[in-house]
């Protein structure tokens, strides 16, 4: 009927209610545009500052190419949590070869070297390895040539200089 | 007596509250909604106006199921909902509001609307603490409006058998100055499968305990706001109406 007069009666209802809803209410949020603008600003700005302040730094340091790659990334190389596993499953491994376990032995090495160990590798080639099984005196162990090579050349690849020996000993 | 004759007599609103979600408020609403709409059926005239300003439109959607010819359901929020009510009040014999479970905008205006405040609340801590919260609310919104609303918490969800978690919880709400509806919605399974058939209680069985229990609580309720719809049907007697 009386739109206007409405209105002016929800616009006093809202006024009214207005203290209760900044006591019970979440804070409304900030106004989007300027919200945007410093969050984009502020990091923007940083991120110059760093990329200038960075390749003066380089500048300065010029030539860094020629620099030896351990001081290019100055990072101490991060403990390696495996390489207390590698050396426990190398030490059960060395015990149960002891025993004449080649098989238990077999097992240990190849989880070791599974963890990137090159020893391991290399041990668990030997495992395989006729000409090393011959020496070592086991009796009863199938040698797998093919095997023996995989894991020296793994070994190799991870830079044991033994694997790569026997590896060149075995191609024969 | 005709509530809504003149544009002057404004009808009564009741308001369904909770800062906080599940404790039944949608449940209330649609029980109190249905049974007055029988109660108007029975007199033969009126028209109940439920407003929706729960963006979850649970209140809605099960209506939609019922389709009550006596009942309107309006989805509303809180920019609409001043002009939904006045829209409302203008056409209806009474107006039922059901809001979102949490403390916004929409909850004041509805409060500081209303003339009862029913706050659901199941018998546990977090509810006391809500219900002690939501009332807080609205006792503000009186101060500010500048008149009395009428509040009561309603247990809901109480277990048909005596726990004494239940009397626990009744003793902490009076312990914390609520006033309490003397009716509570109790735990029934016809209040769950009407959510899925859209009959309310005293469609699904008529002589049953959920609708007994529907009635005492609308009758409760009207008590409060001093109407009673169709004065010549006992509270007893209207059971056998289906």
């Amino acid at each position: 009927m009386n739109d206007l007069a409405d209105d002016r009666d929800d616009a006093a209802f809202r006024a009214r209610l207005a203290p209760l809803a900044s006591e019970v209410l979440p804070p409304p949020p900030a106004p989007l545009v300027q919200r945007k603008r410093w969050n984009i600003m502020v990091p923007a700005g940083i991120a110059v500052a760093v990329a200038v302040l960075g390749f003066a730094w380089l500048q300065s340091k010029w030539p860094w190419s020629e620099m030896p790659r351990a001081a290019i990334h100055a990072a101490p190389p991060a403990p390696d949590p495996s390489a207390e596993m590698v050396r426990l499953l190398m030490q059960r491994g060395d015990a149960a070869f002891a025993v004449g376990d080649i098989i238990a032995a077999r097992l240990m090495y190849e989880r070791a070297a599974g963890l990137g160990s090159a020893n391991a590798a290399t041990a668990a080639g030997k495992t395989y390895d006729m000409e090393f099984l011959l020496n070592a005196g086991a009796r009863g162990i199938r040698a797998d040539p093919a095997a023996a090579a995989a894991w020296y050349r793994r070994a190799a690849a991870l830079g044991d200089p033994e694997a790569k020996t026997r590896l060149a000993g075995q191609k024969p | 007596m005709s509530l809504a004759a003149s544009p002057e007599r404004k009808c009564p609103i009741i308001a369904l509250a909770s800062t906080k979600g599940g404790v039944g408020k949608t449940t209330l609403a649609y029980v109190l909604a249905t049974e007055l709409a029988r109660r108007l059926a029975i007199r033969g005239r009126g028209r109940i106006t439920c407003i929706d300003a729960d963006p979850n439109r649970t209140l809605s959607q099960v209506l939609e199921l019922t389709d009550d010819p006596l009942i309107t359901c309006v989805e509303s929020d809180s920019d609409r909902l001043l002009a939904d009510l006045r829209q409302a009040q203008s056409e209806s014999d009474l107006v039922v509001i059901d809001l979102e479970g949490t403390a916004n905008q929409a909850m004041l205006y509805a409060a500081g609307k209303s003339d009862l405040v029913l706050v659901p609340a199941q018998p546990s801590r977090f509810d006391v603490v809500e219900a002690v919260k939501t009332i807080g609310v609205v006792r503000k919104a009186a101060d500010l409006v500048g008149r009395e609303i009428a509040h009561r918490v309603v247990l809901s969800r109480t277990p048909v058998l005596r726990q004494r978690v239940a009397d626990h919880s009744r003793t902490q709400f009076v312990r914390a100055g609520l006033p309490l509806l003397p009716v509570e919605l109790v735990q029934r399974a016809a209040f769950q499968s009407m959510t899925y058939t859209g009959k309310p209680p005293w469609r699904q069985d008529g002589g049953g305990q959920a609708a007994a229990n529907v009635v005492s609580l609308t009758d409760a309720v009207l008590d409060i706001i001093g109407l009673r719809f169709a004065d010549q049907v006992a509270s007893g007697s209207l059971l056998t109406v289906a």
